[in-house]
């Protein structure tokens, strides 16, 4: 055996020493404490001590309390900033022509309709946009999507609430938002289209394959945008139902 | 879901501590008052311990057991004797002063760690030396705490914590061989 192996082999034999000489004095500490028990018993602890001690717990949870909220609230408001990110590059991303459309829901003046040909796809080509989403979700969905679309991910912040359906290969953008909230669509090169989508007032936009409507209720107002047909676009819009 | 676990390890802290000091606080104001001779002096060190204690709750597992009880009585012994020593304005080595000892295992026991059967012997001897020496290889090499660990719970420096084990080694060492020669 070498020497480093008789070193180490040496250091642990000396920290088994070490411990076994640690156990046998804590044994010693509690046979001489058994043995002093009476002279222990007529020590009288002051109430004094005991105030202390249940003043020192209370103090204690009160720190640990506020610790637990202070960290709440951070965890919200990184959540926060998080989902206004997510707005802000979303919105970004929609603002960048001369021409770009802002809309407001209660000052839109509808100048011309277009006539959109009524085609009908049969139900088979739909199904229900509500699978996949939690039982507690209380917004709006789509309860029309194209078969083969399914939910990948939501955000429920209060008012703003988003779905995305993807394909596989593509993606289905569903938003809601409290009714005075703005959207911007790009319409350079291309004409809106204003639109009734339901019952209410709403705009739709084709543009380089991609379909977006924009469009409200009493309610709320909503945003839904994928690689669809702008009609089968529109059916989707209409099909909305609050869950 | 993150806040109600916080709460409920919170509360079993809380309790882990009340029942600690509902079972040892006698104990704990007795060996401090046994050594201080001071009911004020006393219950200082028990606050003091406490307050140790509640920073390190996770080194106590089951609290009804011996090695929780001594424990708690070496904490609390060795925190009374410096404060004692502090009363009497003895004069301590300037321990800060001496070179950081980064090994504590520069004493070599090596001719003598095969006398396991001979350690409670050698713990009751050491303990009489100086009670502090059996302690801090205690919390060292049985209860396994660092030196930080130790540094902060009986509120003196690392290096002191170092100094001390290497002169509890030392004088475990002196023990051993005096002993040693008379068991042959």
């Amino acid at each position: 055996m070498n020497s480093h192996e008789n070193r180490e082999r040496m250091d642990k034999l000396t920290e088994t020493f070490l411990y076994n000489l640690g156990y046998e004095h804590v044994n010693n500490i509690c046979e001489e404490l058994d043995f002093a028990t009476e002279d222990v018993e007529d020590v009288e602890v002051p109430q004094r001590l005991h105030l202390w001690f249940k003043d020192f717990v209370q103090k204690r949870e009160i720190e640990a309390n506020k610790k637990q909220r202070r960290k709440k609230i951070q965890q919200v408001a990184k959540r926060a900033a998080i989902i206004i990110l997510i707005i802000f590059i979303s919105t970004t991303a929609l603002t960048l022509s001369v021409e770009a459309l802002r809309i407001k829901f209660f000052n839109m003046i509808i100048e011309t309709r277009e006539k959109f040909s009524n085609i009908n796809f049969s139900e088979d080509a739909y199904i229900n946009g509500a699978q996949d989403l939690p039982d507690n979700w209380e917004g709006y969905y789509p309860t029309k999507i194209p078969e083969g679309y399914s939910v990948t991910s939501y955000i429920d912040e209060g008012d703003m609430k988003i779905i995305i359906y993807n394909s596989g290969e593509e993606e289905l953008f569903f938003q809601q938002g409290p009714i005075d909230s703005n959207y911007q669509l790009d319409t350079e090169n291309t004409q809106p289209s204003e639109e009734a989508i339901g019952d209410y007032e709403g705009v739709l936009v084709e543009k380089e394959g991609y379909s977006y409507a924009v469009w409200h209720n009493n309610d709320k107002s909503f945003y839904l945008e994928g690689v669809v047909d702008i009609i089968v676009l529109q059916e989707i819009a209409e099909s909305i139902e609050k869950k | 879901m993150l806040t109600f676990l916080l709460v409920i390890e919170n509360e079993q802290l809380r309790n882990k501590l009340e029942e600690i000091y509902d079972t040892y606080h006698v104990v704990m104001y007795a060996t401090a008052y046994h050594i201080l001779k001071d009911h004020h002096g006393a219950e200082d060190m028990v606050q003091n311990a406490i307050l140790k204690l509640s920073n390190n709750l996770d080194k106590i597992k089951d609290i009804h057991c011996k090695k929780t009880k001594s424990y708690l009585v070496i904490i609390i012994r060795n925190l009374s004797y410096d404060a004692y020593n502090k009363r009497k304005k003895s004069k301590e080595i300037a321990l800060d002063e001496i070179p950081n000892l980064d090994r504590d295992d520069s004493v070599d026991l090596e001719e003598h760690v095969l006398q396991l059967e001979k350690s409670k012997e050698m713990a009751k001897l050491l303990n009489a030396l100086y009670p502090p020496y059996a302690d801090i290889l205690t919390l060292r090499y049985y209860y396994e705490l660092t030196i930080r660990e130790i540094a902060e719970i009986l509120d003196i420096t690392e290096n002191n914590v170092s100094v001390r084990i290497h002169r509890a080694l030392s004088s475990l060492k002196e023990i051993l061989e005096e002993r040693g020669a008379f068991y042959e």
